[in-house]
């Protein structure tokens, strides 16, 4: 067996958190995702790194719920599940930060927070329930003090924020509701130099919580610094998975470019489940 | 940008107050329909004093008014909706005169009771409406283009429906649209009740701000889990309800229901919500906003009268008006951005 702890995850807990097999997804005749698979061990900063169209956004809206697969299985914790929506996946307890951020610039910090899990008061209206704002201003406040991503009011709409406040925005709610894991797609690729710090030390911040993150970037010093592992993608497939205590740049670059190739495409397919029976 | 690293340090560091100074500064600006206000007192104000008959703040003239613009203004909410959405309804005009044209024919011919056709009439309405919201989501075509063929469908109806005859409903049913409670015309009472529980609705609960979220980010609204197809469907719906409010109260008013009835009230409605605020790019503006923008457009076709204009201006300057109001919702938008 090619097994994945004693490869490259070896020394850690043998669970993981997120296990993804066989992973496919074609748009018409793009082959966006060929047998992918992807484990996540709780605690651990996976670095998601590769070109421009190499399948991370795609991998992302698939753990995400947002994209259905053509193929394959994913695992939490153990258990198979099915994740057919975005609400499917946040109830598995995935959040995630898109690339595009993912808010609405005309409603406010709060609004954009609670957004599609808004409080609502008791009552027999059903969906005219009215919505208990005092609450969900209170403790979206919270979070973002937890954060401190330099948001005055909650009652702010997101259109006059900064980009550093509105990535803030969508960081604060992933870290707000995620049980297990927290993806975040490029989340400093439109940031500012301190910006972009603010981001890495709130990655680091949701580690030390416990909860496990993917982060995406095309920022190689940016992914050694704070990953534990590395994941490269390259034309839809996976081309190795590194710790990044044991790389370098140079061999990541071999990775993204095709220079390298660790995953043998046979082998892969062959892999199995991790982690044991739950 | 504000991405801008150099901008992300400030040589001076704005204090808290400062910030919530600016802050407040944005949301006044943000009330799109406080231009709309200011515009109806000034011209009412000029009105006032230079009326040769001196009687635009005169009782008689106000309610007219009210009266009048009451079955646009109620058609414009859903209106408001729709567009805010990032939709558009021109089908609303032709539903008003199919919805009223049935609802009088119910009651002339088939002798109904005004309760039963008054509800038949609504239940069209909101069959028109989930039909364009169906064409939409389902069917997936753009509203535009959507609501141009139903508007023809729901015209021809009439037309077919009445063999281009005009009916003229019993007394039953006018007293509806003509009555008044207290001084105030019915039509009006019915436009200030739509008005506050649907602005309830759509700042108080869940859907109601899911109508913003999805003209304002319809991916992000989709990202995060919220049925957008579901609220789309929706707001036609209730477009379509409210068109029949308005075609029903416009053809109890009138006392003859006319398959021409109500031709361009669609653009009317369009007018108002844009005046008032309600951005053609979706997620943005108030339905208190769109009642002033045909509050305004009312005013103006009843100042021009009374100021002996002819008629023939009125089109022109209300066209005036809405680039106006373009032209302010551009401003505010780039101002935003920065
Ligand atoms: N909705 C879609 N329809 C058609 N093709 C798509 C769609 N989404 C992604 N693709 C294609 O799938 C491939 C992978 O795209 P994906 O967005 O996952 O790349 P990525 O690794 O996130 O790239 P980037 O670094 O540019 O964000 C690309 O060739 C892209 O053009
Ligand atoms: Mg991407």
């Amino acid at each position: 067996m090619n097994g994945e702890p004693d490869e490259d995850g070896g020394g850690r807990s043998p669970a993981p958190v997120l296990e993804a097999r066989g992973l496919c997804k074609s748009f018409g005749s793009v082959r966006a995702l060929i047998d992918v698979n992807l484990d996540l061990y709780p605690g651990e900063v996976l670095g998601l790194m590769g070109d421009n169209g190499a399948g991370k956004s795609t991998t992302v809206k698939i753990l995400a719920g947002a994209l259905q697969p053509d193929a394959g299985e994913i695992r939490i914790n153990g258990r198979p599940v099915s994740l057919r929506g975005p609400i499917d996946a946040r109830r598995a307890g995935i959040e995630t930060v898109y690339q595009d951020l993912a808010v609405v610039p005309m409603l406010d910090v709060a609004e954009n927070v609670f957004l599609g899990r808004e409080v609502r008061r008791r009552g027999p209206l059903g969906v005219l329930r009215a919505l208990d704002k005092r609450t969900m201003r209170r403790q979206a406040a919270e979070h973002l003090r937890a954060l401190n991503v330099g948001i005055h009011s909650v009652r702010q709409r997101v259109d006059t924020l900064s980009g550093g406040q509105r990535q803030g925005v969508a960081v604060g709610r992933a870290v707000a509701f995620g049980r297990h894991i927290v993806i975040m797609d490029e989340p400093t690729a439109a940031l500012g130099v301190r910006e972009s710090r603010r981001v890495i030390e709130l990655i680091q911040l949701i580690r030390r919580r416990g909860l496990s993150v993917i982060l995406i970037s095309h920022n190689l010093p940016q992914v050694l610094e704070i990953s534990d592992r590395i994941m490269v993608l390259r034309n839809g497939r996976r081309v190795g998975v590194v710790r990044t205590a044991e790389t370098d740049m140079q061999q990541v670059v071999r990775l993204i470019t095709g220079a390298e190739v660790l995953d043998q495409p046979a082998a892969q397919g062959s892999e199995g489940w991790a982690g044991g029976e739950a | 940008m504000a991405d801008d690293p150099v901008e992300t340090v400030p040589p001076v560091r704005r204090t808290r107050l400062a910030a919530v100074r600016a802050a407040a500064a944005r949301q006044v600006m943000a009330i799109s329909w406080i231009g709309v206000l200011a515009g109806i007192v000034v011209i009412g104000a000029i009105a006032t004093y230079t009326a040769p008959c001196g009687c635009f703040l005169t009782g008689d003239n106000l309610l007219t008014t009210a009266q009048e613009f009451s079955y646009i203004a109620i058609a414009a909410l859903g209106g408001a909706m729709v567009i805010m959405t990032r939709g558009i309804d021109l089908s609303v005009g032709a539903n008003m005169a199919f919805t009223g044209l049935i609802t009088a024919t119910l009651l002339s011919r088939f002798h109904l009771h005004p309760v039963a056709a008054v509800a038949i009439g609504l239940a069209l309405g909101l069959g028109a409406g989930l039909l364009n919201g169906l064409l939409i989501t389902v069917a997936g075509m753009q509203p535009f283009i959507a609501t141009l063929g139903t508007m023809s469908v729901f015209r021809g109806l009439a037309l077919v429906y009445s063999q281009g005859f005009t009916l003229y409903p019993p007394a039953s049913f006018t007293a509806l649209g003509q009555g008044h409670l207290g001084p105030i015309p019915n039509p009006f009472v019915i436009l200030v009740g739509l008005t506050v529980l649907l602005s309830a609705f759509l700042s108080g609960t869940a859907l109601g701000r899911h109508v913003y979220a999805v003209g304002g980010n319809e991916d992000a609204a989709r990202l995060l889990g919220i049925e957008v197809e579901r609220v789309k469907v929706f707001v036609y719906v209730l477009a379509g309800l409210l068109g029949a409010v308005g075609g029903i109260l416009l053809m109890s008013f009138l006392g003859s229901a006319n398959p021409g009835a109500a031709t361009g009230y669609e653009l009317d409605v369009i007018a108002a919500a844009v005046i008032g605020g309600v951005s053609l790019f979706g997620g943005e503006g108030t339905l208190f906003g769109t009642v002033l923008g045909a509050a305004l457009i009312q005013e103006i076709q009843n100042v021009l009268l009374l100021e002996r204009v002819p008629g023939y201006w009125t089109t022109l300057v209300v066209g005036l008006v809405i680039l106006g109001a373009i032209g302010v919702d551009q401003v505010r938008r780039r101002l935003r951005r920065t």
